[in-house]
């Protein structure tokens, strides 16, 4: 059973008169384990099928089933509770509460659904430490750079060990340079803890670090939902140039 | 819960300007309606102890019917001074002391003029303690048991009859049966009354001048008491008619000048009307506030929501956050309260001249517990309800849009 399964999802937004189809007739599995990047350009509805996945969003038709369950008839706490238990979210704009110090930041969706304080300092120590923030514990974001606060971002998504992780644009405030260790931590996590990742960029070059590929045009996924290895090689290759 | 008012302080010092503003709203709120209340229950309590320790004192006992003719100063309805009706008033608990008084109507006459005027004739020896008061605003000698002969003129009264201390007048005044009797009284000084009637009305004597006037030997018209707790007033009263029973009539001060529980009454409905109007404005701050902060974090709102916060813990951060802003407030405001009105007390009080009275009156301010009380609960529960509306609109807000916000 896929841990994601979307099937015929469509999202349309009403604006006055016309109707704008943000997803159009999306089909899409993730499995357990997978590195998914969402390639398309903006506009294109990555966010918005990110949005539906991490149920922050419900679609206006199709079905969207995480973990075996259909989750249209849940009300927002109940969702909320999903999202704290399964989902973890990185943004474009790292998105932490800025009274908050690193451990703090990390620690919050544990200590929102009350995970004892102790066991949980000790389990951040290690989050933060893997994520390469061992020294910045008691910074506050803004004494951290972009690429420090992103990976404060990423602590915070795992350390609730969801079953999956969705980053929108994770990069797009990133430098290169800063970008790519980002892609880096975010493959070595997936390879060694196994961790699954939707990530979505407009950034062809992302995609030489990436496994599997979904380009998403118009609100459609494009040529199937997988795109073959030659096709990311390909890619790469234009990336480095 | 620890963890979101951990949170909840956090947002308030955030924007350090912002909330000092709202706190300095609250405290101010707080500092008007606790200096407008002690000053105000200053004035009252100085009226009602001008009252009760000055003049009628916390009750009265009459004979039965004296209340229905009283303003005609009716001296047929006697008592005696000493015997049972005195031991049976000094047996209630409570009491701590009683004058023996008679008040009469007089012709005063200078010897070329004269006028009416009320007398009240009160033992000397027995006064201070039950009317502690009573010698407020005396200038020149007051009575003496030693001086039976010798009383003291209302200011206006005096200088109507154009006599001073050690000049002297005739009173001449019907006795119980009905005959005129006259007396020379010496002038031993005057007394400067905050009320007006008494001032240019009254005169004071001691107990025996009356009684020898009106040939009453050892007989009083009425016995003024005064209580150790004047709040247990009512209860002393129910408790004194018991035991004297119905011949006799015991009203409380409050029965005895009822304009003066009128005024105190009105005192504090303008004194609250505007109290509410300082809490207001503090408390429109405070939406004010809320408002903003809910408006500059939607963002920080939706991020929350993504990582799992339900609804109800929105709002009570939020809610937490404008209790912090109150409960600052409300704790400068009082010590900020306090201290002014300890150091008016602490330079000799307020000095005030009632109106139509030369005398100075130094009102002590003091705010009493129930308006500390009243104000506080007044500000958090108003904080709670301005603070409602934006609490719920950060929570109702959708984590897709918030999250899209900037
Ligand atoms: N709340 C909304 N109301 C109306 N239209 C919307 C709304 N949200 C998204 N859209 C539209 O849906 C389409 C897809 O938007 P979406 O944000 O998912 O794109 P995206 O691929 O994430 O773009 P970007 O790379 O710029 O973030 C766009 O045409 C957008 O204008
Ligand atoms: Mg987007």
């Amino acid at each position: 059973m896929a841990l994601v399964e979307l099937v015929g999802i469509t999202k349309s937004y009403e604006l006055g008169r016309t109707v704008v189809h943000a997803l159009n007739g999306v089909d899409l599995q993730v499995e357990r384990g997978e590195f998914t990047v969402v390639m398309g350009p903006s506009g294109s509805g990555k966010t918005t099928l990110l949005n539906i996945i991490g149920c922050l969003d419900r679609a206006t038709a199709g079905t969207f089933r995480f973990d075996g369950e259909e989750l249209g008839d849940r009300d927002f706490n109940d969702l909320a509770e999903i999202r704290n238990r399964k989902i973890g979210f990185i943004f474009q704009s790292f998105n932490l509460i800025p009274v908050l110090n690193v451990t703090e930041n990390i620690e919050f969706p544990c200590l929102i659904r009350g995970d004892p304080k102790k066991a949980l300092r000790e389990r951040v120590r290690q989050v933060a430490e893997e994520v390469g923030l061992g020294k910045f514990l008691a910074h506050k974001p803004d004494e951290l750079s972009g690429g420090q606060r992103q990976r404060v971002a990423i602590a915070r998504a795992l350390v609730t060990q969801p079953q999956v992780v969705l980053a929108d644009e994770p990069t797009a405030n990133l430098d290169s340079g800063t970008s790519e260790q980002i892609i880096d931590l975010m493959l070595e996590l997936n390879a060694k803890e196994n961790v699954t990742f939707l990530f979505s960029t407009h950034d062809p070059r992302v995609m030489a670090h990436a496994r599997r590929v979904v380009h998403i045009a118009d609100g459609r996924l494009v040529d199937g939902t997988d795109s073959g290895r030659a096709e990311v090689a390909a890619v790469a290759g234009m990336g480095a140039r | 819960m620890g963890t979101l008012f951990q949170l909840a302080a956090r947002n308030v010092l955030r924007n350090k300007s912002r909330s000092g503003l709202t706190i300095g709203a609250i405290a101010f709120g707080v500092l008007m309606s606790l200096l407008l209340g002690g000053f105000v229950s200053g004035i009252g309590t100085n009226m009602v102890d001008d009252v009760v320790l000055g003049k009628v004192g916390a009750l009265q006992v009459h004979l039965r019917g004296y209340d229905d003719v009283k303003d005609n100063q009716p001296v047929h309805l006697h008592m005696p001074v000493h015997g049972e009706v005195v031991d049976k008033i000094r047996a209630v608990p409570g009491v701590t002391g009683v004058l023996p008084r008679i008040v009469l109507a007089a012709m005063i006459n200078n010897g070329t003029s004269s006028t009416m005027c009320v007398v009240v004739g009160a033992d000397p020896s027995l006064e201070p303690a039950v009317l502690p008061l009573a010698r407020r605003g005396l200038a020149g000698q007051g009575n003496e048991a030693a001086a039976p002969h010798r009383g003291v003129l209302g200011f206006e009264l005096a200088e109507a009859m154009n006599v001073r201390a050690g000049s002297s007048v005739v009173l001449q005044a019907a006795t119980a049966n009905g005959q005129q009797n006259a007396l020379d009284l010496d002038v031993g000084g005057t007394t400067n009354n905050s009320v007006p009637f008494e001032s240019k009305r009254m005169l004071t004597v001691p107990l025996a001048f009356a009684q020898e006037l009106l040939q009453l030997e050892g007989r009083a018209t009425e016995f003024t008491v005064a209580v150790a707790d004047r709040e247990k007033v009512l209860a002393i009263a129910e408790q004194m008619q018991a035991a004297l029973g119905p011949a006799y009539h015991v009203q409380h001060w409050q029965q005895l000048r009822p304009a003066v529980v009128d005024i105190v009454t009105v005192q504090r409905i303008v004194l609250f009307s505007i109290c509410i109007v300082f809490l207001a404005i503090a408390i429109i701050g405070v939406m004010n506030t809320m408002l903003m902060s809910v408006l500059e974090r939607v963002r920080e709102i939706g991020t929350m929501m993504a990582v799992g916060v339900r609804r109800g813990v929105i709002v009570v951060l939020f809610l937490f956050e404008a209790l912090t802003l109150a409960a600052l407030g409300t704790a400068t405001g009082c010590v900020l309260a306090f201290s002014l009105l300890g150091l008016a007390r602490a330079l000799g009080g307020i000095p005030l001249t009632p109106p139509g009275s030369a005398m100075v009156l130094y009102v002590q301010p003091i705010a009493p517990v129930w308006l500390l009380g009243l104000t506080a609960a007044a500000m958090f529960v108003g904080t709670l309800g301005a603070s409602a509306y934006p609490a719920f609109r950060a929570a109702r807000l959708r984590p897709v849009e918030a999250l899209r916000a900037t």
